[in-house]
């Protein structure tokens, strides 16, 4: 079981979704912890998506926004789809100012735009 | 300095019987170290009509033709009022500029979920930020699904105006909306090729009808999904529900 110091944000299972509701300020030491609980839950649970919420987070910079591409490339690996929701727009400017490329991510308006993509996906894997 | 000396120094200055007024007054409020407002005030009005440099010049015609006149003085308060108009100059550009790049670009509800963007004029980086951070204000605040973006109105669009457009179509898409480019010249076309600039990101649509269509096409999509969402987590419970009673 993973220790509590381990336990960066809560996660949440929603109809075989996990959602990661970011409440703290991301540092380079607190999404790398981020990154390993968030795949412990994923093959725990063998989630086919996972939805991160992003809309209490000021600042996302570049090695932030790398590390966030890297993890949901490795989930993908495991078969596991990321969801990214709720960018505020001065966030989504610089961004886009710093020339920033979420690879394997894709980008919801907010948390039900995020479900319906998150069950797109599901559907779609379900289907192959 | 007596009265016929000052009617003859401005005699000589100009024929026109107001700017002659202004210049008597400039005379005897430089000698009489009093009025200082009265002198900025007709110092103002004498710059509006001839420009500064003008003034400087004539200024210097009175030093020559009468060796106590504080040609310095006069001089540097000219400057002062100068200085000042040249700020107040600015101002009202500044403001101008922020009326007329609003004007500009509005930004248009178009449709449930749908903003429309008509781009008209140059793009310059000043300009391009300030569009940009009022449109993505704009797209959270309504929750919009697509933006439309009209550039008909953009004369050239090269490597540097091609940038804005994509940082701003990459925001766009960071805050979870569709983007759809309309109304690219062929003229325009033509360059952007040329010059290698790719707007592969973005759906470009032949014109505003057709990306009016797409942007329907993509909303009632999603209107789909999210109905079928709903009818999946039911069926995900009288699926257990089964279950519990197999049990």
């Amino acid at each position: 079981m993973m220790s509590f110091e381990d336990r960066v944000v809560p996660i949440m299972q929603v109809n075989g979704y996990l959602l990661v509701p970011i409440q703290i300020d991301l540092d380079d030491r607190t999404v790398g912890l981020l990154q390993q609980q968030l795949l412990k839950e994923i093959e725990r649970t063998r989630a086919k998506a996972v939805i991160l919420d992003v809309r209490m987070v000021e600042v996302i910079d570049s090695y932030i926004s790398y590390t966030l591409s890297e993890t949901a490339a490795m989930a993908r690996l495991m078969g596991c789809r990321t969801v990214l929701c709720g960018i505020q727009p001065p966030v989504a400017l610089t961004l886009a100012q710093m020339g920033v490329v979420l690879q394997e991510v894709t980008v919801a308006r907010n948390l039900e735009h995020a479900l319906v993509l998150a069950g797109s996906f599901q559907e779609r894997d379900r289907g192959v | 300095m007596d009265a016929i000396k000052v009617t003859e120094i401005v005699n000589g200055l100009t024929t026109d019987g107001r700017q002659k007024d202004l210049w008597r007054r400039v005379m005897e409020g430089a000698l009489s170290k009093e009025a200082a407002g009265g002198l900025f005030e007709t110092l103002r009005s004498l710059i509006e009509d001839l420009g500064e440099e003008e003034v400087g010049a004539k200024i210097l015609h009175i030093a020559g033709e009468h060796a106590s006149f504080p040609a310095v003085d006069i001089l540097r308060a000219a400057l002062k009022v100068s200085g000042e108009m040249r700020r107040e100059n600015e101002h009202v550009l500044m403001q101008l500029r922020q009326m007329l790049s609003e004007l500009a670009t509005p930004i248009i509800r178009i449709w449930t979920d749908i903003l429309l963007v008509a781009m008209i004029g140059n793009l310059d980086g000043q300009r391009a930020q300030n569009i940009a951070e009022r449109l993505l204000n704009r797209v959270s605040s309504v929750r919009a699904k697509v933006v439309l973006v009209d550039v008909t109105g953009v004369p050239m669009i090269d490597t540097v105006v091609g940038g804005f457009l994509m940082e701003m179509f990459n925001a766009i898409k960071f805050l979870g909306a569709e983007v759809i480019l309309t109304g690219i010249k062929p003229e325009v076309a033509h360059t952007l090729v040329k010059l290698g600039v790719d707007f592969q990101m973005v759906t470009i649509a032949r014109d505003l009808e057709d990306a009016l269509r797409r942007g329907i096409a993509i909303t009632m999509e999603e209107r789909k999904r999210r109905r079928q969402l709903a009818l999946s987590l039911a069926g995900g419970r009288l699926e257990e529900s089964g279950e519990d009673d197999e049990l």
